[in-house]
């Protein structure tokens, strides 16, 4: 084959509202941004400028895949999605998202790097991809339907086994918390990207193709590949090679017995060897993927059932099934629910006057009766489908004093503990969204694989060598300072921004530590020999990470552009006098001097938080800095 | 990858047809049949060759795509996918067996060749 090598060369482009269909040069932005995140955040910098609102025609709805999808790279499956949040608040920020399967691979099997969509058609739609010929496609007798259901009825349409990401009622309704589905459940989730897709009256988009995805040394390739699979197995969340398939990796009984009832085999995205995904068929309720997704309901309803019971079975997967068909976002209802619950309590609201049976949570009625509500925007859902902080707003007071316990910051609620952990804390002080959804390798590092079994812990010594060897110090283990931290946090967002690019999945990568290495040494190069081989240009770890610490300066300049400053790189007032179980706050000060550390490595005016104009120019963000400059002198203006 | 120098599982000589909504799994693999019903539907000299290991491999520039071997194949495991209209079926890869070596599961294994 004689190229393109991991790329495939064009970007799709699909303006609903004018119908016109074209493509361009991935060739233009690969160069600086390599592929995913990085082409994402430069077309959002590009095309869509501050004013723009989530909702409005003008934001773009953009998929970028990277250099290593559809190869067999390992867990290379994910496609990155980038578009301006309904679910953050108070600003409606840029931000990202991804989501696995087999969806992008067939992307760029059907001839494209990427797909952007701006518009709105006039009638609601679906984009089909056939082997490079794009199609807007009426979606009349689409609307309305459960994303399983669209799924197999676009199938039968095209007549042909497409790969589709679709949206359910939730998202045609402009639920703030809607997804992105793909298959039965894989989401692209906590961005609430499934209301941007119903605001432009797109249903679905379906590609299929028969091209390939070539690499430019086929053999250095796939020694990358085997070398790569061999260090990131057995994964303690997979029931591929080895993994524990969140078994005996989660201290839940629970979720072990479901699955020995109910689990009848694994499934991978494409080409990971993790196989995360457990394949689950429950009688009388349904069949369809279980993983961390169903976390939001699994507890009540046992507790309401009883451990080990059908019916907590039943409630528990129904819950499951349901939201990744309405195409709510389900990490969101992790904190909705004991919210509601905890309002009940303090008699802030009651069964009638929300329209929600809330003596009964934890049963099948509670879960459809709320998972509707929000889908369908009727009754309760009518707030609640605006996600917790806009939910809190609209109950007053106390309700906004409750939310506070449950989010961290912008709308996102908690994810792990901002208490325990500094490292934590400043990964969400200074992102857009949830960080954890890209950072996952730090939180197992320091916390989590120093509880799993062999192979899969750490020792401390083992732990302590791991972070020397990426960060330079052991202190980033050290949960009981914010010394070491900043730095820490920068490393962790140019890592998470370069595998972003490629695109890995960051469940896998960037392999800080090994199941099956001597000491459980990581190696985190096999990112840049992957894609050195695919492409046949030379990339060492310095130049991805290099790309990555670009990639993070031209998002901040987008968000600072959007009206972030130093005073909202914060998390809620409750999380720094509520102590956790061990009696630890957020230490204000040392919060406070971790940020004048992290901004000053940054290269940002620690008196704003806003990147200087010759960092920018270092990372080769001239124009940037000249549209910044420009900006800053007058706010107001219209972006060139 | 072997056969076309570029990745996508569809056009693999090993297919695997994944429902996510069932749960099933199948798959359509040459079987190696001895005698092979496809090598002796073949009517175009030198279009199809058997091996040393038995393993029947097609010919790109000899294959006229009439399709005789699919027809007898009784697995289905004959695509027509090679250069210029021509079928392909798995060669076990001049023995190598490439899809055991890099099936991260470990799910296929080579045995007899």
């Amino acid at each position: 084959m004689s190229g393109p090598f991991g790329w495939v060369g064009r970007i799709l482009r699909i303006d609903l509202t004018s119908e016109r269909i074209w493509s361009e040069d991935t060739g233009r932005y690969s160069r600086d941004y390599i592929g995913g995140v990085g082409i994402a955040a430069r077309i959002l910098w590009n095309e869509v400028p501050p004013g723009v609102r989530p909702f409005d025609p003008e934001n773009k709805l953009i998929f970028m895949t990277g250099p290593l999808t559809g190869t067999a790279a390992p867990s290379s499956s994910r496609v990155i999605i980038g578009s301006k949040s309904p679910s953050l608040h108070p600003i409606e920020h840029s931000t990202r998202s991804s989501v696995g399967g087999d969806w992008g691979p067939e992307l760029k099997y059907a001839g494209y790097d990427g797909l952007v969509i701006e518009g709105r058609a006039e009638r609601p739609v679906y984009v089909s991809i056939l082997d490079g010929e794009a199609e807007i496609r009426s979606a009349s007798g689409l609307w309305g339907l459960g994303a399983f259901a669209a799924q197999r009825e676009i199938a039968r349409q095209l007549g042909r086994d497409v790969e589709t990401l679709c949206i359910g009622p939730a998202g045609e309704n402009l639920s703030r918390i809607a997804t992105i589905q793909t298959q039965t459940g894989r989401a692209s989730g906590h961005s609430g990207f499934g209301g941007v897709m119903g605001s432009k009256n797109l249903k679905a988009i379906a590609v299929w193709g028969t091209g390939g995805v070539g690499v430019a040394d086929p053999e250095g390739f796939l020694e990358a590949c085997e070398y790569a699979r061999s260090i990131m197995v057995p994964h303690p969340m997979g029931g591929g090679a080895g993994g524990l398939g969140w078994t005996r990796a989660l201290p839940d009984g629970r979720l072990l017995r479901f699955f020995s009832k109910h689990r009848r085999r694994y499934f991978s995205c494409h080409s990971c060897p993790a196989a995360c995904d457990g394949f689950c068929s429950v009688p009388g309720v349904g069949s369809g993927s279980e993983k961390c997704d169903g976390w939001f309901y699994r507890d009540y309803a046992y507790d309401y059932y009883g451990d080990g019971s059908e019916e907590g079975d039943g409630a528990f997967f129904y819950a499951t099934l349901a939201a990744n068909d309405l195409g709510v976002d389900c990490f969101e209802l992790v904190s909705m629910i004991p919210w509601l619950a905890r309002m009940r309590d303090r008699g802030l609201i009651d069964d009638g006057g929300i329209g929600l049976p809330l003596g009964r949570i934890g049963s099948r009625e509670f879960a459809e009766a709320l998972l509707r509500a929000i889908a369908l925007k009727e009754g309760p859902g009518r707030i609640l489908s605006e996600g917790g902080a806009r939910a809190a707003e609209a109950l007053g007071v106390g309700a906004r004093e409750l939310y506070e316990a449950l989010w961290f910051a912008y709308g996102q609620n908690q994810h792990d503990d901002v208490r325990s952990y500094p490292i934590v804390a400043l990964l969400w002080a200074f992102d857009s969204r949830d960080p954890m959804i890209d950072t996952h390798a730090i939180r197992h590092l320091v916390v989590t694989r120093l509880l799993w079994p062999e192979p899969f812990g750490l020792k401390e010594r083992e732990r302590d060598a791991i972070c020397e060897r990426i960060f330079g110090s052991a202190d980033v283990a050290d949960h009981s300072t914010y010394r070491g931290k900043a730095r820490a946090a920068v490393i962790c967002q140019h890592y998470s921004r370069a595998f972003s690019t490629l695109v890995l999945c960051d469940w896998t990568v960037p392999i800080f530590s090994s199941p099956s290495a001597r000491d459980h040494m990581g190696d985190p190069t096999v990112m840049n020999r992957l894609l050195s081989a695919a492409t046949g240009l030379e990339y060492g770890l310095g130049d991805l990470l290099l790309i990555g610490e670009r990639i993070y300066n031209l998002e901040r300049a987008q968000l600072v552009r959007e009206g972030r400053r130093r005073g909202s790189d914060a998390l809620y007032e409750y999380w720094f006098s509520n102590p956790d179980p061990s009696g630890k706050v957020i230490p204000r000060e040392e919060f406070e001097r971790a940020k004048d550390e992290f901004y000053a490595i940054r290269g940002w005016d620690p008196e704003t938080g806003i990147p200087r104009p010759e960092k920018l120019r270092e990372l080769g963000l001239g124009d940037v800095a000249d549209e910044m400059e420009k900006y800053l002198r007058d706010p107001g203006r219209a972006p060139a | 990858m072997a056969h076309t120098g570029a990745f996508n599982p569809k056009r693999g000589l090993l297919a695997i047809h994944k429902d996510v909504f069932s749960g099933h799994v199948s798959i359509t693999i040459c079987r190696h049949c001895r005698p092979p019903p496809c090598y002796e539907a073949c009517g175009v000299e030198g279009a199809m060759a058997m091996g040393p290991n038995g393993a029947v491999a097609i010919n790109p520039s000899k294959c006229t795509g009439c399709g005789a071997c699919a027809d007898a194949c009784p697995y289905g495991a004959i695509l027509r996918d090679g250069a210029g209209g021509a079928f392909a079926k798995c060669d076990l890869c001049s023995r190598e067996a490439l899809c055991a070596k890099w099936c991260p599961q470990g799910a296929i294994r080579a045995m007899g060749i």
